[in-house]
């Protein structure tokens, strides 16, 4: 009775070439371009009066001197002793930044998340069920028109009406700045906060998880072990929960899961729209200022936050789906 | 010591003659300026770090924190002695300035001759930054040392520096020696700044907010505002709608100017209108045909038509660029000065030169007959300057030359306009490169207005009879000279000066002034009235 | 396809088709240069510029139509790369396999792994903005998602018989690819095509808005770009300026969902498989008396069941009626095809759409199951008649144990104790022969013949009155198959069932049957007592079914003939 071993050690090493790449790229991308940090600090006017000489002490004082192997080494020797250099804008380690904003994109990408998936799921296994009637229709043009917006024109126009116009919800940011010193007071802001944004991401994420788990499930009603319930005289509810979505949402999960990049993806556009504080927007200012540490541990942290979800997905799926598990009595005989 | 006491009396004097006229104004405006407002929330467009000037920079933050020896700026005819008690000049090339005594660090510490020779030495001797030509070029100190009596110093330049006073010693922010001789890479230093100013730093949370909490025992006079909390809202339309929603009571982002009527019908809100010095520019690349051609030049800034740019993109909100560079608002910039548009005059020089178009396609060619395409360079993440540039194109076909607009991303065009790699481009230039008389010296040695390593005999010979004059007067004159021969030939166009507009909520305070080059937002308008008047800060001009 | 999806996918090429016109056409209708400043700047909607100018004066309708062609251009060029991409590197890493398919595989892999949108900022922001950075970008992501489907694809197709027996007869690369390959992955082009376009399209537009699109260039995603930043959600600007390039977007896209719904349908034969039932309500049923008195458990008259084939209704089953009696074992014969598994599936109000069904009455001790409704009908499967699958293969839910579905068949008809229930459910194990550890197993761990046994168990749990075997042998070895009958045959007779046996396995049902019914394209062609039939039957379908069968000797036959 062995796990099997060689698959997941494969798997491992799919994802460690994974995680090189990701290393690779992220260091050799910044350096190709055009465009040094020096320009961060300076405008044109006084880079023109610097010598060529304090120009290279300035890069020397970011960690920028020396030929791109040996930058390289340096670079891989901080990865792997976790220290990702100190941020050129912000002067600070990268890792502290990225710790201080890391916790505001998961609360925000948590409920998300959740919220998309199991209003994708239900809704998606209703309209299953209810294939080719009216109401099928209606869901799937409304999710299908979902999926067509614009995650960033959503989000601001929600800004424009209910925050502006009606005034229900901050405008932006996180938390505000006038606090009244309660922890229950600093939990309603942050929630109050949240709504727009949530629902946005949400809404830019339902579309994909409700058409997976329809057409999902779509294909096993269709099994024979379906019409077999029902033949068994199993309740409508049970058809379509135990039986209809309990094999459809294998798929579903696995997808789910391997999206999380597309989640962190759509989290840059809604904290950029929103002004959220989270590592999605740190990621596309830092791309933009070429603050080259930070950039590159923003996306070394989140390659490795989407292999790990990866390798989740792939060690909780025997749980749902016992054919993945190895045998525990063998074949029996007849 | 006598000097502040005069400046003192002369202030009340003239504060107690306002009075008289601003009892007749609201009896709200008087309550308001008679209570010390506790806390302002100051909405801040961008991040500049801890306020340790080589992590990032806005000139009126660090003023906040920071204190000079002269005080408010160098765009001022007559700065004041600020942290300096008194400054004479002893010859051509030789200062002395006495400190004042009393004033203490942030920390506590005392604050000594030895903070200002420290900082000159370290501004120039130490990692570059913004202030760094001010000590070692123009002008150039080659000495500072304490004196004897260990609360004066002595500077000695080069060359004769009469303007010392009024532009370096008002330009540059002292540091304390006790703090910053300890630093390894200062730009890597990102404790909370230590300075003698009025307010502290107390908070700081990248990306979030900065805290400032009043000194209240601040030399020139105890703050209005007890606390400043400035929220960093990078996104324009979240600023505004914060504003809007009362969640901040002003906004450091000026008004853009397609904003500024529904604004003015806020009852709320308050807009002021302030003459920043900057300048937006067509310059370019004067080490090339045919732009090295001083009489091109002249004929290309008579076919830019300003006007019509303002009033186009801008709605009508800045002037047209047509008093040439540097910015007419500053005291130091040449009142004659006129760089008017022209279109026939335009196409005469053109023709005259030789650019004629010869094969009717509607663009003239070189003087041998070749075609010219000319680049102007932008940077995409300015949207105004990208309309600007397409304006520019269709004003450039009016005189028959042939541009095209390239937008590059914003960190590629800064490197393209360091390494000289354009041929022409729109930007803007703020105060410190538009207003201040010794920076015009350095735009032409540094390779901004032109390189030191191209000669250019009639500037050449100005400059140095500049460098040798000893009087700001007969300084003054020359500089005068440089920018007529300057706008006749202008390596960088004036394309307009931009009007800025700051919105406020003035219930919550509303004893803002404008100190010629910040703006609303500096430290005066959070000290007492008198100390505004010193300084010459003016009343903004308020926008209905 | 279904009437809904056909609806969907022609509501979807209108919409597209008129956004292309408006791309194409527009341009030239609409009397002003999107490029020039033909008005003042920031007006609102007037006589003259019907969305208004911008901040350059620029009429928007204008800049809208031209948006319409770069975005769509940008969507289209971008998809038809990436799916040409994908589609080459999926069929030859699938058909050639070897060092180049592991390659492509692990570079799929983290292409897909490594999170796209911060990848594509990363490189378009030093690429440098323009329409062939958004390209180059949004293809680099996405042509691995289309290889990887592609190459599974064409694995499953060089699998298939008509390949293999191809290359036996010696055809050459050029000509498997010609004939069999490429035609078997085309119809999965175009849905992901479809889909390409919209990803790219919706990408262009987040890139354009991050300020990563060239600022001269208009499109929708640019528009937005620039009334965002002239503030147009703080002014009434954004009714005008800023949902139009919005609602363009949505449009767009939508076509194309709409687009690739109807072909994902059309490619997807097992999308199809469902087919919800109507729903039915509660009526009056009467009772027939004559058929209680007389002991007639099951009682069909006059069935007809019809499915349609290119518009027209071609009948599966015509006319049939037939009695079973308490107690009584009725065979259903009839070769693949004759209509046998419908009937069953009828009786138990199974059949779905597209069949039509027409019958005078099915009558289950003595009530008309037609009339039942929804709740009713649940009452009486699995219950009072028990059902037992052809292929038990698949009959079986493959992620729920063993003695959970066991339960289930319990629990949806009567409240047990779980005391009660265990034992029940090792009842039914035992009484069809299975050791009780089985409880526990996954159906993928039992074999075909264990699963058989479960099927029986299921239907058998509740005690029915009546039984409805469908092909219970089908598939199975023949030692299990002999085993099989004999277990129905001996619980037959112990709990005294009536039952239907279908099957097209004459000497199964010899065995176990007391009357036969003959079943040949729908029609009940012969019928009567099982042994007199096949001796005495004249019939000459009958015959022919009958003596088809391979018996060795006299004895053999008469030992298979009586029971």
């Amino acid at each position: 009775m062995k796990p099997n071993f060689t698959a997941f050690g494969k798997k491992m090493l799919q994802y460690g070439l994974v995680l090189f790449v990701a290393i690779t790229i992220n260091f050799l991308l910044p350096r190709l371009a055009p465009g040094d940090p020096l320009l961060y600090f300076f405008d044109e006017g006084t880079i023109k009066e610097l010598t060529t000489v304090q120009k290279q002490l300035a890069l020397e004082s970011m960690g920028l001197g020396g030929s791109l192997f040996e930058q390289y080494l340096v670079y891989l020797k901080e990865i792997v002793s976790f220290e990702f250099g100190v941020s050129i804008k912000y002067g600070l380690p990268a890792m502290e930044v990225i710790w201080e904003r890391l916790p505001w994109t998961l609360v925000l990408i948590g409920p998300a998340m959740l919220l998309s998936a199991v209003s994708g799921v239900a809704v998606g296994a209703y309209s299953a069920w209810n294939r080719g009637k009216s109401r099928d229709v209606s869901l799937l043009t409304v999710m299908l028109t979902f999926q067509a917006v614009p995650g960033f024109w959503i989000g601001m126009l929600f800004i424009a009406v209910f925050a502006v116009q009606f005034g229900w919800f901050p405008t932006y940011g996180a938390v505000s700045i006038v606090q009244d010193g309660t922890i229950t007071g600093w939990l309603k802001d942050v929630a109050l906060h949240l709504v727009l944004p949530i629902a946005t991401l949400s809404i830019a994420t339902v579309g994909s998880n409700y058409l997976l788990t329809r057409s999902s499930m779509l294909e096993s009603l269709g099994q024979d072990y379906v019409v077999m319930a029902e033949a068994k005289g199993v309740t409508k509810n049970r058809l379509i929960f135990n039986h209809g979505l309990r094999n459809a949402l294998l798929p579903v999960y696995t997808h789910f899961m391997m999206n999380l990049g597309t989640l962190i993806g759509g989290s840059v556009v809604v904290e950029t729209v929103f002004s959220y504080p989270g590592i999605g927007r740190l990621l596309y200012e830092s791309v933009v200022a070429r603050d080259f540490p930070m950039m590159q541990a923003v996306f070394l942290l989140i390659t490795i936050g989407v292999i790990a979800a990866n390798i989740l997905a792939d060690l909780t799926y025997p749980l749902i789906d016992p054919r993945a598990k190895s045998t525990r009595y063998g074949k029996g005989g007849s | 010591m006598k000097k502040r006491g005069l400046c003192l009396l002369a202030g009340t004097i003239l504060m107690l003659g306002a009075c008289g006229e601003e009892n007749a104004v609201t009896g709200e405006e008087a309550a308001a300026s008679a209570d010390r407002v506790d806390n302002l929330t100051i909405g801040l467009h961008t991040d500049v770090g801890p306020l340790n000037i080589y992590t990032g920079n806005l000139d009126w933050m660090t003023d906040l924190v920071y204190d000079k020896l002269f005080s408010p700026s160098p765009y001022v005819d007559e700065p004041i002695p600020w942290l300096a008690e008194s400054a004479e000049q002893l010859d051509d090339k030789t200062w002395t300035v006495k400190i004042r005594s009393g004033i203490k660090w942030h920390d506590g510490e005392e604050f000594t001759a030895e903070d200002v020779k420290f900082t000159y030495e370290y501004f120039r001797d130490g990692p570059a930054n913004r202030h760094t030509h001010h000590v070692s070029e123009v002008p150039k100190i080659d000495v500072i040392e304490i004196e004897e009596s260990g609360d004066s110093i002595r500077f000695e330049c080069a060359y004769a520096c009469p303007s010392l006073a009024t532009i370096t010693f008002a330009d540059l922010p002292i540091l304390p020696e006790h703090i910053w001789s300890e630093v390894q890479n200062p730009r890597k230093f990102t404790d909370l700044a230590v300075g003698t100013g009025p307010y502290e730093l107390t908070d700081y949370q990248s990306d979030q907010s900065y805290q400032f909490e009043a000194n209240d025992d601040y030399f020139m006079g105890t703050p209005t505002v007890g606390a400043l909390t400035m929220p960093i809202i990078k996104d324009s339309t979240a600023m505004f709608n914060a504003l809007r929603s009362g969640e901040i009571d002003a906004s450091s982002r000026t008004v853009p100017a397609e904003l500024v009527s529904s604004f003015a019908a806020e009852k709320s809100l308050k807009l002021a209108g302030t003459s920043a010095l900057s300048i937006v520019q067509f310059g370019v690349n004067y080490e090339m045909a045919p732009f090295n051609e001083g009489e091109f030049r002249n004929a290309l800034s008579l076919a830019v038509d300003g006007q019509s740019i303002v009033d186009t993109i801008l709605l009508g909100q800045g002037k047209a660029g047509d008093k040439g560079y540097p910015h007419p608002a500053s005291p130091w910039t040449n009142p004659e000065l006129s760089t008017p548009f022209d279109l026939t005059e335009a196409s005469k020089a053109f023709d005259k030169l030789g650019y004629k178009d010869v094969d009717d396609d509607s663009y003239r060619e070189t003087p041998d007959g070749k075609e010219m395409t000319f680049a102007i360079k932008v940077s995409a993440g300015e949207p105004i300057y990208v309309r600007t540039a397409e304006l520019l194109v269709e004003q450039m076909k009016q005189a028959g030359l042939h541009f095209e607009v390239k937008a590059v991303d914003a960190t590629t065009y800064a490197a393209d306009i360091a390494e000289d790699n354009f041929e022409s481009y729109v930007s803007l230039i703020g105060p410190h490169g538009v207003a201040d008389p010794d920076q015009f010296i350095m735009s032409h040695k540094s390779g901004y207005l032109w390189s030191k390593e191209i000669d250019y005999p009639e500037m050449d010979k100005l400059t140095s009879d500049w460098m040798a004059a000893s009087t700001i007067d007969a300084r003054k004159d020359i500089s005068f000279e440089m920018q007529e021969l300057y706008n006749s030939q202008p390596t960088a166009i004036a394309l307009y000066y931009p009007q800025e507009i700051f919105a406020y909520n003035s219930a919550v305070f509303d004893q803002y002034v404008e100190s010629l080059g910040y703006g609303i937002f500096n430290k005066y308008s959070f000290l007492p009235e008198d100390t505004q008047q010193a300084v010459s800060a003016t009343q903004p001009e308020l926008i209905d | 396809m279904r009437k809904s999806t056909k609806i969907i996918g022609w509501t979807g090429a209108a919409m597209a088709g008129a956004m292309l016109l408006f791309a194409l056409v527009g341009p030239f209708l609409i009397p002003y240069d999107a490029y020039q400043q033909t008005g003042a700047s920031f007006q609102a909607p007037n006589a003259e510029h019907w969305l208004g100018t911008n901040d350059m004066g620029q009429d928007i309708l204008a800049e809208l139509a031209v948006g319409a062609r770069t975005s769509l251009f940008i969507g289209i060029a971008t998809a038809v790369i990436a799916t040409f991409i994908g589609g080459i590197i999926g069929v030859l890493s699938g058909y050639f396999g070897g060092w180049f398919e592991t390659l492509m595989l692990r570079l799929i892999d983290v292409v897909l792994t490594l999170p796209f949108l911060p990848l594509m900022l990363v490189i378009a922001v030093y690429i440098g903005p323009g329409a062939f950075t958004q390209i180059f970008v949004i293809t680099l992501v996405m042509w691995a998602g289309k290889a990887r489907q592609i190459r599974a694809q064409t694995l499953y197709i060089k699998k298939a018989g008509p390949v293999l027996a191809a290359k036996s007869m010696g055809a050459g690369h050029t000509y498997l690819f010609r004939k069999h390959i490429l035609p078997g992955v085309f119809p999965l082009f175009i849905p992901q095509f479809v889909a390409a376009v919209n990803a790219a399209i919706l990408l262009e537009s987040s890139l354009s808005f991050l300020g990563m699109s060239d600022p001269l260039m208009k499109s929708w995603g640019s528009i937005l770009y620039y009334a965002n930043n002239r503030s147009a959600f703080l002014t009434e600007a954004w009714v005008w300026w800023i949902i139009p390039p919005g609602v363009c977007i949505v449009l767009v896209v939508l076509a194309f969902s709409f687009i690739g719904y109807y072909l994902e349908e059309k490619v997807n034969p097992r999308l199809s498989a469902y087919v919800p039932s109507p729903k039915r309500t509660k009526q009056p049923i009467a009772l027939q008396q004559d058929l209680l008195d007389s002991e007639v458990v099951l009682s069909i008259d006059k069935m007809t069941v019809e499915y349609p084939r290119k518009g027209v209704f071609m009948p599966v089953v015509s006319g049939v009626s037939l009695q079973v009696h308490k107690g009584e074992v009725l065979g259903i014969v009839g070769e693949s095809g004759s209509g046998k598994t419908t009937v069953a599936s009828a009786i138990i109000q199974q059949l779905k759409s597209p069949a039509r069904l027409s019958v005078e009455g099915i009558y289950f001790e003595g009530k008309d199951l037609q009339k039942f409704s929804d709740e009713e009908i649940r009452t009486v499967r699995g219950n009072q008649i028990g059902y037992i699958a052809q292929a038990a293969m698949n009959a079986l839910n493959p992620v729920i144990s063993i003695e959970k579905q066991l339960a289930e068949a319990v629990l949806v008809h009567h409240k047990l104790p779980v005391a009660e229930l265990n034992k029940r459910i090792d009842e039914a194990l035992l009484q069809v022969g299975l050791d009780l550890k089985w409880r526990h197993a996954f159906p993928h761990e039992l074999s075909g013949g264990m699963r058989q046994r479960v099927i029986i168990a299921m239907a058998l749990i509740n005690r029915p009155q009546f039984v409805i075997a469908d092909e219970p042998t089908t598939g199975l070895d023949v030692m299990v198959q002999v085993e099989i009958l004999e277990l129905l045959q001996r619980l037959q007779k112990e709990l005294n069932l009536s039952m239907i046996f279908i099957s097209h396995d004459l000497p199964a049902v010899l065995k176990i049957t007391d009357r036969l019914a003959i079943m040949k394209y729908g029609y009940i062609v012969d019928g009567g007592q099982s042994a007199e039939l096949a001796e005495l039957s004249t019939h000459p379908y009958t015959r022919r079914l009958i003596d088809a069968m391979p018996l060795l000797t006299q004895v053999k036959r008469k030992a298979v003939l009586t029971k």
